[in-house]
């Protein structure tokens, strides 16, 4: 294949692409996956324009155009919010004292518990306001390139999992300044997720001046996600003191567990999605790859079904450049802004919660050893971590603050 | 390196400017299932019980279920400062009501959604406080007009804690009357009282349980017509309609709650039953009009 070829392939990709979003229509939002990975978390998301490497097919897929090539077998990664670090600090202690309140004939008057009781109220208290969560990303990533004279063309794929659990209070109603009154319709609120993906990627960069080098590329996604949620009708705490709703009555449609789960079975209001999704990108590099500009536009094309429902998950167009001023054989460093969701389809917001900055400080004796530290800012909220390689085995950290709340995320991958 | 370094310091400045910008809506920092006016007039009526010294404490849960428990000595309430604050108290809760009784006119009393305003737990507490504000203010009367015939005794530990007797001057009266046998004649006992004393005891019956008390006009003994005085637009309902109201709200949520507000109406409404029967005895016509709740 030349660079006909290449032209033939993006041609066929376009006119693909225009077809299907005539087919598509109008459908109800999804939110998007969350794609994304150690390193692009630690520079604070800024990886729009940044090419040439695995995470290219999350950012930018025109990236792997620009890779040297790359296999990463296992890439499990874990996170939690910093609300979620701190409330386990007194779990056990909570937990005892719960016990110890279900265990009386009397929970409620037993004077002898009267300081469990307040303890968990005050406890309850301090969870107002934090956001427990637990993320769990993970996957495979794999680019093949393929030489063609001046010119590249790249095939990649991964097969990617995220599994999600976060749960927060709100206060409802009057605010009472007692906490028990208070308490009693607070909402409670939960979202359990997981989206599987498979993610095919085409890439392919032509040369067009000496260090000049135009990149184009596409993702084609196939998702499959479950979601278990109360975030559109809440629970409150009144609600669970009532399982047969306002009308007292048992077996009425607003029971507890007619209205938002049953006990016994809460995976029975489980919803299941299935669809796909078409990402472009473009990526130009320029002095060798010091500077690099992209753009991508995610989930142009999709759509999504689960049972009669159908729905797609709206574009999001991002661009993004880097630049890397100082780049040697031991170090190199990289800076990287990004803009996402420019048109406000996805969040809305103003430009600052668009904005991703990045930087990354890597030290390299050779392709076995290496050790990156990271910073950036997400959206306005700090981001920083550390990538670690030695031979085929990394892991990685990284601190990254989103609008849901702030994480902790480690990684560990084997790849080549 | 000097280039570089100044890039560094531009990009480290911009990371470092634009940190903390952001702010997570999580938590609710506009109130979600209320209003700020139901929130104002809330904010109002606490403070108002406050200056009072009647605020409720529910420090624990066990407070819920025996809530006759939280009725303050009646002695912090014998003050015309203290029963303007309690009064004020009862127009701020009725404002919080007007702005959440699209719950009680529904026909879900608790309808779901983000257009609900106030819950089961609102309903329910701002009736207890409505009917607690209500027997406060009836004490405040008894204990203001009254003291030379009558008072308002106060035992934490009893059951109903408040109960309503004679003073010793008031026993030595009435049993002066009652030595008189048949003679003795509605207007003997009406005179023991003064005017001011009659009306407190046809206004707090009537801030209580809603009794329209009224005394016939007896010219040869100088007493004349009386009836209650109690603003009905202001106060348009009593102590113990509140209290079902509060009951039933509180039975929705949970039973055990509902148990709590069935012992403070049976403490509340033992006062009255006493005052009642004394009330009739003493010459005054009383008329409870059937409750609803």
């Amino acid at each position: 294949m030349g660079i006909q070829g290449l032209h033939t392939a993006f041609k066929g990709v376009v006119i693909s692409l225009l077809a299907i979003s005539l087919i598509s229509g109008e459908a109800g939002a999804i939110t998007p996956p969350m794609l994304g990975d150690i390193r692009g978390w630690g520079m604070g998301g800024a990886m729009f324009g940044v090419g040439g490497d695995l995470s290219s097919i999350y950012y930018n897929p025109a990236g792997i155009a620009l890779c040297d090539g790359g296999l990463e077998l296992l890439n499990i990664m874990a996170g939690a919010t910093f609300d979620t670090v701190g409330e386990m600090l007194d779990y056990d202690e909570f937990l005892d004292r719960i016990r110890r309140i279900q265990g009386s004939d009397d929970p409620i008057n037993d004077p002898a518990l009267s300081e469990d009781r307040k303890w968990v109220v005050e406890r309850v208290e301090r969870i107002i306001g934090e956001l427990i969560g637990v993320r769990v990303p993970g996957g495979m990533r794999l680019v093949i390139p393929l030489s063609l004279g001046a010119h590249r063309l790249a095939l990649g794929g991964s097969i990617y999992g995220f599994l999600g659990g976060e749960w927060w209070m709100e206060r409802r109603g009057l605010p009472w300044d007692d906490p028990i009154k208070e308490m009693l319709d607070d909402a409670v609120i939960y979202r359990v997720f997981g989206d599987g993906l498979v993610i095919g990627t085409l890439g392919g960069a032509i040369g067009l001046a000496k260090g000049v080098k135009l990149a184009l590329g596409s993702n084609y996604k196939l998702l499959r996600r479950w979601i278990f949620s109360d975030v559109e009708d809440p629970f409150t705490v009144e609600d669970v003191m009532n399982p047969k709703g306002p009308d007292g009555i048992e077996g009425t449609e607003d029971d507890f567990s007619r209205r938002f789960f049953d006990p016994n079975d809460p995976l029975a209001k489980v919803q299941r999605w299935t669809g796909f999704g078409l990402d472009l990108g473009a990526l130009l590099s320029i002095r060798d790859g010091s500077i690099q500009a992209g753009v991508t536009l995610r989930d142009l094309v999709s759509s999504m079904r689960s049972g009669s429902s159908e729905g797609k998950i709206d574009p999001n167009l991002a661009v993004g450049a880097s630049f890397s001023p100082f780049r040697t054989k031991y170090m190199t460093l990289l800076m990287a802004f990004s803009l996402d969701d420019i048109g406000g389809s996805v969040r809305g917001g103003g430009i600052l919660d668009k904005l991703h900055l990045g930087a990354e400080l890597s030290l390299h004796s050779n392709r076995l050893i290496s050790l990156s530290a990271r910073v950036g800012n997400n959206q306005g909220f700090l981001t920083y971590g550390f990538g670690l390689r030695l031979a085929i085995l990394s892991i990685g950290y990284a601190r990254y603050g989103d609008e849901v709340a702030d994480w902790h995320f480690v990684s560990a991958s084997i790849g080549f | 390196m000097g280039r570089l370094s100044l890039k560094l310091v531009v990009f480290s400045t911009i990371v470092v400017l634009l940190l903390g910008c952001a702010t997570r809506e999580r938590g609710g920092r506009s109130p979600i299932g209320s209003t700020s006016s139901a929130n104002e007039a809330l904010r109002s009526g606490l403070e108002n019980m406050k200056k009072a010294g009647i605020e409720i404490s529910l420090s624990d849960f066990s407070n819920l279920s025996s809530l006759e428990r939280i009725l303050p000595d009646p002695v912090k309430v014998a003050d015309p400062v203290v029963k303007d604050h309690i009064e004020a108290a009862i127009d701020d809760f009725y404002r919080v009501l007007s702005e959440i009784e699209g719950l009680e006119s529904g026909k879900n009393p608790a309808p779901s959604g983000p257009e609900r305003v106030g819950s089961l737990t609102d309903l329910a507490m701002v009736h207890l406080h409505l009917a607690y504000l209500y027997a406060l203010d009836a004490a405040a009367e008894l204990l203001i007009g009254g003291k030379r015939v009558f008072e308002v005794s106060y035992d934490p530990k009893g059951s109903p804690p408040y109960s309503f007797k004679l003073t010793p001057y008031g026993e030595e009266r009435m049993k002066a009357i009652e030595e008189m046998g048949e003679k003795a004649e509605p207007a003997d006992y009406l005179s023991i009282f003064t005017f001011e004393e009659r009306q407190s005891l046809i206004n707090a019956l009537r801030l209580l349980v809603g009794a329209v008390v009224t005394v016939d006009p007896m010219p040869s003994r100088g007493i004349p017509a009386q009836g209650p005085t109690v603003d009905e637009r202001r106060f348009p309902f009593n102590a113990i309609y509140h209290l079902l109201r509060a009951m039933k709200y509180a039975g929705l949520i949970n039973p055990e709650i509902e148990d709590g507000i069935r012992e403070l109406n049976e403490a509340i409404d033992e006062f009255n039953k006493r005052m009642e029967e004394e009330a009739r005895k003493w010459g005054f016509k009383v008329y409870i009009p059937p409750l609803k709740a």
